[in-house]
């Protein structure tokens, strides 16, 4: 499949009130399948709440989100529950990690896997079919932190990996739901430029499973490196879009940036 | 007054132990999931000796086996435990609740139930019989109204808790709506069944649950405090194998870990918590039945608030939220309550106060706050 065959995940007004604060304003986006999409703006400008919208973290004042899965199903997102959400095939990270940081990575990619296992309490007591299954995900397990380069770290506990690594753990875990969408929330936040770089390296990659990407990111050479498409936010709304070479030279988003001295 | 220390004390301890033991991991498995203690615990419990008693016969014996009650008193508390969740404490976990304002509608509809019981229950007794068989069937027929009514409302009200701006409510709220729905149970308990204690007919009681089977140290154990041990043994077992080995008991211990994180992998962590309440549910009702068979005449709206209370310092004592810390729990504090002779309802709590101050979080606790 070639990038933009179809719309993997599209927005149409979507707001979000916080009291009497517009977080998102009426925001359309659209995410082309196979894309690497990235969504950057200042501080505050709303990314984050999109991406709490989209995940069913938020319910939205109003307007439609609208995802299509893997078999090009559509499903409209409005009012289902993260859980929901996630086993359409949509998976995140966070900002600020959220990994269950007392037990080892492996389990952590595992509880990924959760929702395509069986065990049932009947099979459990049985246990022939369990055994066999658990062996099954603890292999696949083991592959997806291959992928992201932790397979060394395996029985470590997340909290005690490094942060660049705690970052990619939250990757591998997001990859074990065999998502149709990745969301990553600033996946650069503290990385040092070696990082970043393999990182983007990983980014690509996934994209290259098939895995469309739309992500959060201020790491501008992040974004500029392997974004196919950008849009920009700035108090709630869209102020640009487009490829990267249009949007780094929009007058728009450098006053967004820094100010209207800048232009 | 017979010495501290006798066999017989320590037959009934073991028992007292194994029933708070079977109490207290309800308290521990709601708690260790959503951080809530959910004091309506002790009451589900009251309600399994209740359902028991009603399928046995309350006033004449209708002949049932009371092993046999125990199966569909276990449903109905399960059923119990689960609306308990759904109707109080899920709206209050919910930003926008789908089954809102119909936690009150569905509350009204339980206490209109329980006074068209009591003003029919006469009625009733002269078209059946069996009263027992009448106390299902309203039981059944009240229970489905409220299913529906609560469905079609909570979704056609979604719009108003949305236009309020409505947001989760914070732990306290939670905890004295718990302590709210206990009374109303209890209340409601007492306005169905009346206020005086009552006891299993002995013609549900199978003769061995009296005759003494083997004895200990020279005092005899009766067929019932085997069937209570064992009960309790294999049903701990079955829940560390739940907890640990399947499906859902991995989505257990993830919701109790980051509840947030576990919705992102695809875990409905409102159906993994209507589980628990049915699992602890469950196991109440086997401790409510079972204690009433130990105890005779004690039967009454009043038992959950007691034997709940002492079963809540016996999770607390073993470490809230841990399930091996309120299965020793409940030993310990069913040892104290055993030895001491049984009617002494203070000295648990002195113990528990006594370890506190030594272990803070209990003896299994959790050795720091999970979370913020």
């Amino acid at each position: 499949m070639s990038v933009g065959d179809y719309v993997v995940l599209s927005t149409e007004k979507l707001r979000k009130e916080f009291g009497g604060v517009c977080a998102v304003n009426d925001v359309d986006l659209d995410v082309r399948h196979g894309s690497i999409t990235a969504l950057i703006g200042p501080n505050g400008a709303g990314k984050t709440t999109v991406f709490n919208l989209i995940t069913g973290n938020y319910d939205a004042t109003r307007g439609r989100v609208t995802f299509t899965d893997s078999e090009r199903v559509e499903h409209s997102l409005c009012g289902r529950t993260p859980d929901r959400i996630t086993r359409l095939g949509i998976a995140r990270t966070f900002q600020n990690i959220r990994l269950f940081g007392d037990v080892p990575t492996l389990d952590n990619v595992k509880l990924g896997l959760h929702p395509r296992t069986s065990r049932g309490a009947l099979s459990a007591l049985l246990r022939f079919p369990a055994a066999a299954e658990e062996r099954e995900v603890h292999v696949a397990a083991y592959r997806y932190l291959e992928f992201v380069g932790l397979a060394s770290k395996s029985h470590e506990l997340a909290r005690n990996l490094p942060y660049g690594e705690q970052r990619r753990l939250e990757i591998a875990r997001a990859l074990a739901l065999a998502p149709n969408l990745l969301l990553l929330d600033e996946p650069a936040a503290g990385m040092n430029p070696q990082e970043t770089e393999d990182l983007m390296a990983l980014i690509r990659r996934i994209r290259d499973l098939g895995i469309t990407v739309l992500l959060i990111e201020h790491d501008m050479r992040l974004v500029m490196g392997i974004s196919d498409y950008i849009v920009v936010l700035d108090h709630g709304e869209v102020i640009a879009r487009g490829l990267p070479a249009e949007v780094k030279n929009s007058p728009d988003v450098i006053r967004a940036y820094l100010g209207d001295e800048a232009i | 007054m017979s010495s501290l220390l006798t066999p017989e004390k320590l037959v009934d301890a073991l028992s007292l132990g194994a029933l708070y033991a079977l109490i207290a991991v309800g308290y521990t498995m709601v708690y260790g999931i959503i951080r809530l203690i959910n004091f309506a615990h002790g009451e589900v419990f009251m309600l399994g000796a209740f359902w028991a008693l009603l399928i046995v016969g309350m006033d004449e014996p209708t002949g049932v086996n009371i092993f046999v009650a125990l199966v569909p008193s276990m449903l109905m508390c399960a059923a119990v435990g689960m609306n308990v969740d759904w109707t109080t404490y899920l709206p209050l976990r919910r930003r926008l609740p789908r089954s809102d304002a119909l936690s009150i509608l569905s509350l009204g509809l339980l206490g209109i139930g329980a006074i068209f019981y009591k003003l029919t229950g006469d009625a009733a007794h002269v078209w059946y019989s069996d009263g027992a068989h009448t106390a299902i069937g309203w039981g059944v027929i009240g229970l489905l109204p409220i299913v529906i009514f609560a469905l079609a409302l909570g979704e056609k009200l979604e719009w108003l808790g949305r236009s309020l701006g409505r947001v989760a409510s914070d732990r306290l709220s939670a905890l004295i709506t718990a302590i709210g729905m206990s009374l109303i149970l209890q209340t409601l308990a007492q306005l169905i069944w009346g206020a005086e204690p009552r006891a299993f007919p002995e013609a549900s009681l199978p003769a061995f649950l009296n005759e003494s089977v083997f004895s200990i140290f020279g005092a005899r154990v009766a067929g019932k405090e085997l069937v209570i041990w064992v009960a309790a043994i294999v049903i701990m077992v079955l829940l560390q194998l739940l907890v640990t080995r399947t499906k859902i008991g991995t989505a257990m211990r993830a919701c109790s870990m980051d509840q947030k994180t576990a919705a992102l992998m695809g875990i409905s962590v409102d159906s993994v918590i209507a589980f628990t309440f049915v699992i602890g549910s469950a196991m109440a009702a086997i401790a409510g039945v079972l204690y009433a068979v130990k105890v005779g005449g004690s039967i009454s709206f009043r038992m959950g608030y007691y034997q709940g209370l002492i079963a809540f310092a016996a999770a607390v004592l073993g470490g809230i939220g841990n399930i091996k810390g309120a299965m020793l729990g409940g030993v310990l504090i069913g040892f104290v309550q055993g030895f001491s002779g049984g009617g002494n309802f203070s000295l648990p709590f002195v113990v528990m106060i006594l370890v506190l101050l030594i272990m803070p979080r209990g003896i299994l606790g959790e050795p720091q706050a999970t979370r913020a």
